[in-house]
């Protein structure tokens, strides 16, 4: 499946067999969470990025049944490149109706950075002052968690974190994806 | 000669007639009584007089209008959501031509006229909802607010003035 049929895929799922949910809706529920799991921490931003990625981490787990349910991929990704593709241009498409740039891949084909352009979850948002938010709080940890969560239910491991946030300040907001490995046989799931 | 009438100051003042947000951009005004800050607080404390007083008398409708006439150059205009958040927009109809009174030759508040300001308080309406969806953004809080985008975008208001008057 070539680039660009993806993409007309990913526009399909998202008019055609997507329930829609009001945006302010989506962007507060996710902020109040990142605001309360900050108050209920007492500031520990470190502790509500692990929060945030094992919350994704959970939806991700249930997502990528729906996921696979909605979108009819017929074949496997053959390659981790093909598998980006698949997360740009199906999966955040229809689940945010975004299409993150794919980008700075590693020379062996094991690393990828997405860029979003927009981030429907950071609307509004501004940073507290505190100091320290600026610079330890990944405001939309959850969804290296989805991405972790999701592939790890298709055989593979990764790694996905946040490299930069405009919100900090920085001129982008990129996500890292590092492929561990692939998932040969079927493992007892890391009991998270 | 064409000209837009300023706006020196837009506050936004809470439910509890606390003030939120000062905008003032550039104290002391020329030639008028406004020129410390701390008239320019009891000027709004005077505002919320005429806020409260015409509020029997108000429908659904937000816009207060003009709440009065501080001199020949500078008019309090009033805008009241249905949540009880005041915003006051002080024009300056001096500001840009000496001649905006006598070309439109209105006398006290005659320049614009009271809808002029609404595509005005709509805006700031905009960026008002915009800083309280922040989730960061504390409700209960006194104190005034800090945001830097909040104080962005209300210069960005106050610098546009009031689009096509004369």
């Amino acid at each position: 499946m070539s680039s660009t049929s993806r993409a007309r895929l990913g526009e399909e799922v998202w008019k055609l067999r997507t329930d829609k949910i009001n945006a302010e809706l989506v962007t507060l529920t996710y902020g109040s969470v990142v605001a309360q799991l900050c108050k209920d921490l007492d500031g520990d931003y470190v502790e509500v990025n692990k929060q945030l990625d094992k919350m994704g981490y959970n939806i991700g787990l249930r997502l990528i049944e729906d996921f696979l349910a909605k979108s009819n991929m017929q074949q496997k990704c053959a390659n981790f490149r093909d598998t980006a593709d698949v997360i740009s241009k199906v999966g955040f498409k229809m689940f945010l109706n975004i299409t993150p740039t794919i980008a700075n891949w590693s020379s062996d084909n094991k690393q990828f950075s997405l860029l979003f352009d927009e981030n429907p979850l950071a609307d509004f948002v501004e940073l507290p002052d505190d100091g320290k938010a600026q610079s330890e709080l990944w405001y939309s940890n959850m969804l290296c968690g989805v991405i972790r969560g999701a592939l790890e239910m298709v055989q593979m491991s990764v790694d996905a974190h946040f490299v930069s946030d405009v919100l900090r300040g920085n001129d982008t907001t990129e996500m890292r994806i590092n492929l561990i490995r692939y998932i040969e046989d079927e493992m007892p799931q890391d009991d998270e | 000669m064409a000209s837009t009438p300023g706006i020196p100051v837009i506050a936004i003042i809470g439910k509890q007639n606390n003030p939120i947000y000062i905008y003032n951009s550039r104290l002391p005004l020329p030639s008028t009584s406004l020129t410390t800050s701390l008239d320019l607080h009891l000027l709004l404390h005077s505002t919320l007089d005429v806020f409260e007083a015409r509020l029997p008398q108000k429908t659904a409708d937000q816009d207060f209008g003009l709440l009065f006439a501080i001199d020949e150059r500078l008019a309090a205009y009033g805008w009241m959501t249905n949540t009880g958040v005041k915003f006051v927009v002080i024009v300056d109809q001096g500001f840009n031509s000496s001649s905006a009174l006598s070309t439109r030759g209105g006398g006290l508040g005659g320049a614009i006229r009271e809808a002029d300001l609404k595509p005005v308080f709509k805006s700031i309406h905009t960026e008002y909802i915009k800083l309280i969806s922040n989730p960061f953004y504390d409700h209960e809080s006194k104190e005034m607010v800090k945001s830097k985008k909040f104080s962005a975008a209300l210069e960005k208001i106050a610098e546009t003035g009031i689009p096509g008057v004369y």
